[in-house]
């Protein structure tokens, strides 16, 4: 079709019919994305609300809890990367699954030094918003790269500035996100 | 700025644009692409296989747990090319936005 016979308002239908079809291809990560983040905002709601409410020795239910994230991303990751054969998967998996074999040496290190352990969930909460930055970098998702950077911000200031509300901070954080997440889902008809 | 017939066709503007959107290097199931753009086999397949013979889709046909199956990708090729066919339509636009102002 040489361009003579193209009228502009064939341009603009076919610019439409772009922008749509490629809104329906990002769509078919949001059920993985809603996933992840449904998941970890439970873990920190239910985690940092049970210190919240003074709950002691919490510590076993943080690695159990831990656990089930690292594996659920890490799972999910793998479920990105069959259902559309994409190294943007295989990345997201691995880079959980780093994760999960840090998250396991900050323990062991954090365990035999005594070290507080507020300061071990600061440092845990950086690595979980990396990995949720990188993780969004990959599936091209600038809002879960900001999601995550977002996080390590929060996180900061709350170890630094709002010790005393770190649990509580993170525990309406995860709440939201929880919620977020389930908002998603009821969205897209998941 | 290219336009480009090929592309411009309406079912394969839709599969190009489709899997432009997919993550990069990312592949899609014939099945499921199928059911996303609400098209029947032998459409998506005529179309596919003028996009791969014009180098810009790249079809695999592999057997998984014992059945067939054929995963599809956009090539560096294509994806050049319809950013170029992009441009070429918003060009055509703008030149018409600017000559009746």
């Amino acid at each position: 079709m040489p361009d003579k016979e193209l009228r502009p308002d064939d341009a603009r239908r076919a610019l439409a019919e772009i922008g749509a079809q490629r809104r329906r291809a990002r769509d078919l990560l949001v059920p993985f994305l809603a996933r992840i983040i449904i998941v970890w905002g439970a873990i920190y709601f239910v985690a940092y609300g049970l210190e919240v409410m003074g709950v002691k020795n919490t510590g076993l239910l943080w690695l159990l809890l831990v656990i089930a994230g690292f594996t659920a991303s890490f799972l999910l990751g793998g479920r990105v990367a069959d259902t559309l054969r994409s190294p943007a998967g295989r990345a997201i998996r691995n880079t959980w699954a780093y994760l999960g074999v840090l998250y396991f040496l900050l323990l062991w290190g954090f365990s035999t030094t005594m070290l507080s352990g507020g300061f071990f969930s600061f440092v845990v909460n950086l690595f979980i918003s990396f990995a949720l930055s990188v993780s969004g970098d990959h599936l091209g998702y600038p809002q879960v790269t900001g999601a995550g950077l977002a996080l390590a911000l929060l996180d900061t200031i709350g170890y630094v500035f709002l010790l005393p509300y770190y649990p509580l901070i993170f525990s309406l954080l995860g709440l939201s996100a929880a919620v977020y997440g389930f908002w998603l889902v009821k969205k897209h008809g998941l | 700025m290219a336009f480009d017939a090929l592309i411009h066709q309406p079912t394969r503007l839709k599969i190009m644009a489709f899997l432009s959107g997919l993550p990069a290097e990312s592949r899609v199931e014939f099945s499921g692409l199928r059911k996303e753009l609400g098209l029947t086999e032998g459409n998506l397949s005529r179309h596919l296989s003028r996009l791969e013979e014009a180098g810009y889709v790249k079809t695999e046909k592999v057997f998984e747990k014992r059945k067939p199956k054929t995963w599809i990708r956009l090539t560096s090729k294509g994806r050049y090319a319809l950013e170029e066919h992009l441009r070429a339509l918003q060009e055509l636009i703008s030149q018409t936005r600017s000559g009746e102002s």
